[in-house]
């Protein structure tokens, strides 16, 4: 099928909320509905997916392409062993080298301009679905990426110092992307502990609905709720976790996730 | 009277008809301008609003007495005739009449406008300089001359304010910066955001406004390139 969905970037204010679980899961349950789909490792201060989605064969990464080194979009997605998922890698940053901090404002923007003609050209090479896993927090790589897409899912953690940090800023921020373009931002709860009792329960709630009524404020719609789980977190311990045994773990949530993104499309996938 | 108020003035020296002379405030009474000024028969002065003094009163940047504004200005022209005393001390003074024709920036924008003090001087240079004076070599301040005179204020008056809109664009190195879209007036903001969602261009002609579109490219933040013979504009 070749239904162009457009560019989701999966995005959090702070590191470890779960966005390259969601945005591996997501894409995942994407390419299981037959949308040609690609994963941008664009977290270039911790990229995950070296490790997560191990490479089948060596190629040039997303920074290659930043940096000029390459300049044909169509070199940089490399197949995984899930069918329809396609991955474009971030190299590990080199030690005693800080890519992020070297490269100037000037330098972010000329990035800015190569990503919007790259994320434009991976459209018309065929993929459906394009799911950058962003970096977190409010650098210029961030930004930008947030700019390339027209849905964005922030994955918060109920965690009052987690989401508070996060509320200043974003309602400025989405605000300006809003201005720029016609997009949807979302959030979404994750590793969220199943409470245990009458007690627990009426703390979370209280907590998810005071954040759900701010989240409002800001304009960002209702992604839905994963749940902690302790397969996922101790399955990732591992050298060479296989993604496709925790698909089951978040299936529910990334399934509701998918359709209301494809729902606000006009798409229809089963 | 408070010299640190009044931002830029203007200084036509009409017995030469010399350089028109830009200087900030604090510096038009004692260094080598104060001579022109003396000699001028009449001063152009831009300065910035004051209403802290509670009666809306442009302070001199010149050496002239605070100017009683009558009304609540955005922006607005005043010419009024002064009698220098003569100073016998200097070979400049005149003792003959003295205009003075104000822009008058308002207080609210003031500090706003302070960041851009070259760029609005470099206008009040380019635009005074195209004022005639020739007239008042007579000494007569006519009708003509003074609607002459508020005409020009104005528009330069307007490109004050244009360019002070525009400044920020002249600042950047690249459209793709979402601090300098944000910050942009509307009627620009609107065409920058086509541009940049556009990174590989657009045919000219989709962009309806060519006054937009020129300062844009004079400000180097888009290329006009020519593909099968029509004109399209990359963002940079
Ligand atoms: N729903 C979840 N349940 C349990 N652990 C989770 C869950 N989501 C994420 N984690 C844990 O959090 C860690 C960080 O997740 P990750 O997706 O890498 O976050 P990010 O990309 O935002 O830094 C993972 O190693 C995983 O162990
Ligand atoms: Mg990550």
């Amino acid at each position: 099928m070749s239904d162009q969905i457009g560019t989701l970037t999966v995005y959090s204010t702070r590191g470890g909320n779960g966005k390259t679980i969601t945005s591996v899961m997501l894409a995942t349950a994407a390419a299981k509905r037959n949308l040609k789909t690609v994963i941008i490792d664009a977290d270039l201060e911790a990229p995950s997916l070296m490790h997560l989605l191990k490479p089948v064969r060596d190629g040039p990464t997303w920074v290659d392409f930043l940096e000029e080194n390459v300049s044909d979009i169509r070199e940089l997605p490399r197949e995984c062993n899930i069918p329809n998922l396609d991955i474009i890698y971030s190299p590990l940053p080199k030690v005693g080298k800080n890519f992020l901090g070297w490269k100037t404002k000037d330098w972010w923007q000329q990035s800015l301009k190569r990503s919007m003609i790259a994320e434009e050209e991976l459209h018309d090479i065929g993929y459906d679905l394009v799911v950058i896993d962003n970096q977190s927090g409010t650098s210029l790589n961030s930004v930008n990426n947030m700019v390339l897409a027209d849905t964005s899912v922030m994955v918060i953690r109920p965690a009052t110092y987690g989401v508070g940090a996060a509320e200043n800023f974003i309602g400025e921020m989405y605000r300006v992307l809003r201005d720029l373009k016609p997009r949807q931002d979302y959030y979404m709860w994750n590793q969220v502990h199943v409470p245990t009792d009458d007690h627990e329960s009426l703390i979370l709630e209280n907590f998810l609905n005071r954040w759900d009524e701010s989240m409002k404020l800001h304009g960002l719609l209702y992604g839905g709720k994963i749940n902690f789980s302790t397969k996922l977190n101790l399955g990732l311990l591992g050298e060479t976790p296989n993604m496709m045994d925790f698909f089951e773990e978040t299936r529910k949530p990334i399934d509701s996730l998918l359709d209301k993104l494809l729902q606000a499309k006009g798409i229809e996938t089963s | 009277m408070d010299l640190n108020i009044a931002e830029v003035c203007i200084v036509a020296n009409l017995q030469t008809m010399g350089p028109l002379y830009v200087t900030d405030a604090g510096k038009g009474f004692f260094d080598n301008n104060s001579g022109m000024l003396l000699a001028a028969r009449i001063i152009i002065t831009s300065g910035m609003g004051n209403q802290a003094s509670g009666m809306n009163k442009l302070h001199g940047p010149v050496p002239i007495p605070e100017l009683e504004l009558d009304q609540q200005y955005l922006c607005y022209f005043y010419i009024n005739e002064m009698t220098q005393k003569p100073n016998p001390d200097t070979p400049y003074s005149t003792g003959k009449g003295t205009y003075i024709v104000c822009i008058v920036i308002p207080e609210e924008i003031k500090n706003d406008i302070r960041p851009y003090e070259k760029q609005i001087e470099d206008i009040l240079n380019l635009e005074g300089k195209g004022i005639e004076f020739s007239e008042t070599m007579s000494g007569e301040l006519t009708t003509k001359l003074t609607e002459d005179i508020s005409v020009r204020m104005k528009s330069i008056f307007e490109h004050i304010m244009q360019s002070f809109d525009l400044a920020p664009l002249f600042e950047a190195t690249s459209l793709f910066n979402l601090g300098l879209i944000a910050n942009l007036p509307p009627h620009i903001s609107i065409i920058a955001k086509k541009l940049i969602l556009n990174p590989k261009g657009l045919p000219e002609r989709d962009l309806k406004d060519n006054k937009v579109v020129n300062t844009l490219i004079n400000a180097d933040l888009v290329t006009r390139v020519t593909k099968d013979g029509e004109s399209w504009l990359i963002p940079r």
